[in-house]
């Protein structure tokens, strides 16, 4: 099976040093869902970060989360 | 077995005879391998007599849930002596020795022995006071929490039959049947593994659960152990 890693940057980042091996892109990007659904509980107002899905060396997918805090503005 | 039913109930040492004497067979179960089955109508009840064992159930997508883990002592389909039909899989988290009783033995016990009676009857109340705690923690709970939790849940309950050392124990398990367990991406709980990691909270490397600070765990996990009823 091919190992997709789950990189996340910005506030809060995340490098998948192992990846995870899964059957396929289409079960990847259901992780990557799910992956986001646990990250958003911690998303406070102005921050931003990004999720990107790679096989290989090559991004399959790409999920940014953008909360801005109209306030401040 | 009789360890684990002293942990919530009293048991004689004539009782205890009685339920060293039930004729079994034991089996080994191969790491991953379901022994009873959603469907299945079961003749015997099961002791798990060495690794763990885990209760799950298969959505429609094909999804698993992992519903509760057991370690040796625990009698996991005993509700199968009076309900016919099994509504869930049972499966070795590791390689397994398990051991099969007939449900016509018990039944012959149970009618000799109501302290017996009383002492499983408590034990499928306990089980489904675990199964109310782990509704509360899969659905208020972060994913840290929520793992927190169960480890700590996990310690307690193999602390009482004597299989956990002070800080560590135990439990093969593999990410992806933790994210399955707590409702989590597989991805999610290597993050929270490195997180406590990093905070000096606990460790999970292959098979073993380390514990470096016990009190914190129980307060990342909001963990108290009244729902447990040990006595």
């Amino acid at each position: 099976m091919p190992i997709f890693k789950f990189d996340i940057s910005g506030s809060r980042p995340f490098v998948d040093g192992n990846g995870t091996e899964l059957a396929s892109a289409e079960v990847a990007w259901e992780e990557a869902v799910r992956l986001v659904r646990d990250i958003e509980g911690f998303l406070e107002p102005g921050e931003n970060w990004m999720l990107e899905v790679s096989q290989g060396d090559a991004a399959i997918f790409r999920i940014t989360v953008i909360s801005e805090d109209i306030r401040r503005t | 077995m009789i360890r684990r039913l002293r942990v919530n109930s009293t048991i004689s040492d004539e009782d205890a005879a009685a339920l060293r004497a039930l004729p079994s067979s034991v089996k080994q179960i191969p790491e991953g391998a379901a022994f009873v089955r959603e469907g299945d109508r079961p003749t015997h009840c099961c002791v798990i007599m060495n690794g763990f064992a885990f209760r799950a159930k298969i959505t429609e997508s094909g999804k698993r849930q992992i519903l509760s883990f057991h370690p040796a002592g625990d009698m996991p389909d005993l509700h199968g002596l009076l309900l016919e039909r099994m509504d869930h899989d049972l499966a070795a988290l590791s390689q397994a020795r398990v051991a099969f009783i007939e449900h016509r033995h018990i039944n012959k016990l149970l009618e000799a022995r109501p302290t017996i009676a009383r002492a499983l009857w408590r034990e499928t109340l306990v089980d489904a006071a675990i199964f109310r705690e782990w509704i509360v923690n899969l659905g208020t709970r972060s994913a840290a929490s929520r793992m927190a939790h169960l480890i700590a849940e996990l310690r307690e309950r193999l602390t009482a039959v004597g299989l956990a050392a002070d800080d560590e124990f135990e439990f093969p398990v593999t990410q992806s049947e933790l994210a399955e367990a707590l409702g989590i991406s597989a991805v999610h709980v290597n993050r929270v593994i490195q997180s406590f990691r990093a905070s000096g909270v606990l460790d999970i490397q292959r098979n073993k659960v380390t514990l470096k600070d016990i009190e914190q765990l129980s307060k990342i996990g909001g963990f108290n152990d009244l729902y447990l009823h040990q006595q």
